[in-house]
């Protein structure tokens, strides 16, 4: 990935955002109770700035040498890539069997497959996924009062 | 007289056994994340933010603050042993402080730069506790377009440090602002692309766009690559300096100090830049510069001893105008709003307590850690010899509780995940991630600013150039958006300066 290459999708892609945050907000009132620069004005000029900076990465990229690689791109890294992938994925997994599942189970879960991954041994993986779970409970449920989602457990607590 | 009345009040305050129960945590906890690679202190100090739920605003602040000071001194610890900074403000103190440790000096350099953070740690609180009065009631004065413009200036200064492409960091402040403006119209109460959902309605939490953007999108980052890091286990040695050491530094503490308070204190630079400017002004005023970057102990001291006194410096905008001055501080800022408390000028006024409190509890910290850091550098050697992998779904679990607990909602996880993602891209992307988040916190308080000004002056913009403290910021925001590229036409033949890339500070 040339650093020309990389900064024109950037670009663009900002001025993608400017134009999506700007439409979205002509639809707001442009003046309320006789204020000078109503709901509107805000997103409108920092839409507007956006995409003037948005322009100016592409119009700059295009007088980068061509030869410029982006630092930091590993050639073929298909393996950073996936890993990349399944840790973001427990993530998301995570976000969305919280409230279902509940926390412990869920937490000690993402624990032990993510330990799982990294190829941490199993008796380091099952002892911190535990002690990591009930710690975390201990300190956050039963010392600061959080409430926690207890999920399929919530006929126990 | 005044301030002797202030101190002992303050003294009073955080002699209290909660408060200084409660420095003594901070601290710890600041030094384990500052060794910790992979967290800095924007990252330590949002996690542990929850856990000061429920808990008086002081010692609230007394601990966060503990946590901003220790990350100094222990991102020192990683620098030198192995080359690799436990955060950003300590890439200078690796330069010298690796090459001390190869040469076996590694026990000179970890204790030199210890008695350098005191130094510049102790010597920036009474430097905020002289200055932040007079300036707090400097800003009493200050009206809507004041500080409209005074924040406009941290961030034109945050953004013009951040890395080479001035549109990148522009664009990132504004994108900051305008995902600032989901939400709640600060004036006029209407909604703003919050897709009718209720949880949006406050807006977009910074503690979970902070986690995201800097714990997971550092942690995505850093798996992309090699899960190995290098262990030095080497002698350490002696943990004091030697008599000549000592001579040799004896004005870099002076000059180190000064320069981290001052840089500290602007707007827009943190301890990052504060520890490059104290060594590249230390190189310059040595007799043998050569030996800088071969293992000078001068390098080590500057670096450390400025990136503690940017602390003290930093704290001055955000105690006496409620402007923060970098990454780390819009989240203390943050946290106080948390608290109910608003800072600027009026809450020295309002709240005398907190204020001579929190600082004389800063001074107690420095001693803790001094008298800490020294005995427990063999724990923290054992902590970093944890296999990052087992470190890595840990800190996922921390960050996302503290997203949960602290925004209070479910949405917050998502929001995590998606500067998450946005935070990966846009280290990939070379675009610097501080004047995002700082926009994302001052956004609305300077759209709110600028609404009452417009107020003020029934819709005119000349108010701005009507009043003479708000025209003379003007001034500086254009200087500091232009000088850099006068310096490069002007100066062709001459390095460029080259200021580091300020991620986290």
């Amino acid at each position: 990935m040339t650093e020309r290459t990389a900064d024109t999708i950037s670009g663009l892609f900002l001025i993608a955002v400017a134009l999506a945050f700007g439409i979205a907000a002509q639809r707001l009132p442009t003046a309320f109770a006789n204020e000078f620069a109503g709901p509107s004005f805000m997103p409108t000029m920092l839409a507007l700035a956006l995409g003037v900076c948005g322009a100016g990465i592409v119009i700059k990229a295009r007088f980068l040498p061509k030869a410029n690689r982006m630092p930091g791109w590993f050639a073929a890294d298909r393996e950073g890539a996936v890993r990349i992938a399944v840790v973001a994925a427990a993530t998301a997994a995570y976000n969305l069997l919280l409230e279902p599942l509940g926390y412990l189970i869920v937490t000690f879960a993402f624990l032990v497959f993510l330990l799982r991954y990294l190829k941490v041994s199993w008796r380091v993986n099952l002892a911190v996924s535990l002690v990591a779970s009930v710690g975390t409970y201990a300190l956050f449920v039963v010392w600061l009062k959080v409430v926690l989602p207890m999920g399929l457990l919530e006929i126990y607590f | 007289m005044e301030m002797i009345q202030n101190v002992a009040l303050g003294f009073g305050v955080a002699l209290q056994p909660m408060n200084l129960l409660y420095c003594f945590i901070g601290v710890l906890a600041g030094t384990l994340i500052g060794v910790l690679p992979g967290i800095g202190p924007v990252t330590g100090v949002a996690i542990l933010i929850p856990i000061t739920f429920g808990m008086d605003p002081i010692t609230a602040t007394i601990m966060l603050a503990g946590i901003y000071c220790g990350a100094m001194y222990g991102g020192s610890t990683t620098s030198i042993l192995i080359n690799v900074p436990g955060e950003s403000a300590s890439v200078m103190t690796a330069i010298d402080g690796y090459q001390m440790a190869k040469q076996g000096r590694a026990g000179a350099a970890l204790g030199m730069s210890a008695i350098g953070s005191f130094v510049g740690g102790t010597l920036s609180v009474i430097g905020l506790m002289f200055i932040a009065p007079p300036i707090a009631r400097l800003a009493l004065s200050f009206g809507p377009p004041e500080y409209f413009a005074l924040m406009l200036l941290g961030l034109a200064t945050l953004t013009r440090l951040a890395g080479k492409s001035l549109y990148k960091g522009l664009g990132m402040g504004f994108l900051g602002m305008l995902i600032g403006t989901v939400g709640l119209d600060p004036v006029a109460g209407v909604q703003r692309f919050t897709f009718g959902r209720a949880d949006l309605l406050d807006g977009i939490g910074f503690v979970s766009a902070a986690m995201g953007l800097f714990a997971l999108g550092e942690i995505l980052i850093n798996i992309e690559g090699s899960l190995i890091k290098r262990i030095f286990s080497a002698q350490i040695g002696s943990l004091l300096p030697t008599k000549s050491d000592w001579l040799a530094c004896k004005w870099t503490f002076v000059r180190s100090t000064v320069i981290g308070f001052l840089i500290g204190s602007l707007p827009g630079a943190g301890a990052t830049v504060s520890a490059f400017m104290a060594y590249a002004a230390e190189k310059k005023a040595s007799r043998t510069p050569e030996r800088f970057g071969q293992g000078a102990i001068e390098g080590v001291c500057a670096a450390e001893t400025a990136n503690n006194a940017a602390t003290g410096g930093a704290l001055v905008p955000l105690l006496t105008l409620g402007i923060p001055s970098s990454a780390t501080v819009a989240i203390l800022m943050g946290a106080l709003m948390m608290y109910g408390l608003r800072p600027g000028p009026l809450l020295l006024a309002e709240r005398p307590d907190f204020f001579w409190g929190v600082v004389t509890s800063m001074y107690i910290g420095n001693v803790m850690l001094l008298i800490l850091n020294l005995p427990l550098i063999g724990v923290w050697i054992k902590i970093l010899k944890v296999p990052y992998p087992v470190l890595i779904p840990i800190i996922l679990l921390f960050i996302s509780l503290g997203a949960y607990t602290v925004g209070g909602s479910y949405i917050d996880l998502w929001i995590m995940f998606a500067f998450g993602i946005l935070g990966y891209l846009m280290r990939k992307f070379d675009y610097p991630a501080a004047p995002l988040l700082l926009a994302l916190v001052l956004g609305p308080i300077m759209e709110k600013n600028l609404k009452l000004s417009l107020k003020m002056s029934q819709g005119s913009l000349a108010i701005f150039f009507e009043r003479p403290i708000t025209l003379i910021l003007i001034a500086l925001i254009v200087v500091s958006l232009v000088w850099p590229l006068l310096v490069s036409r002007f100066s062709k033949g001459k390095r460029a300066l080259d200021l580091p890339v300020v991620d986290e500070i």
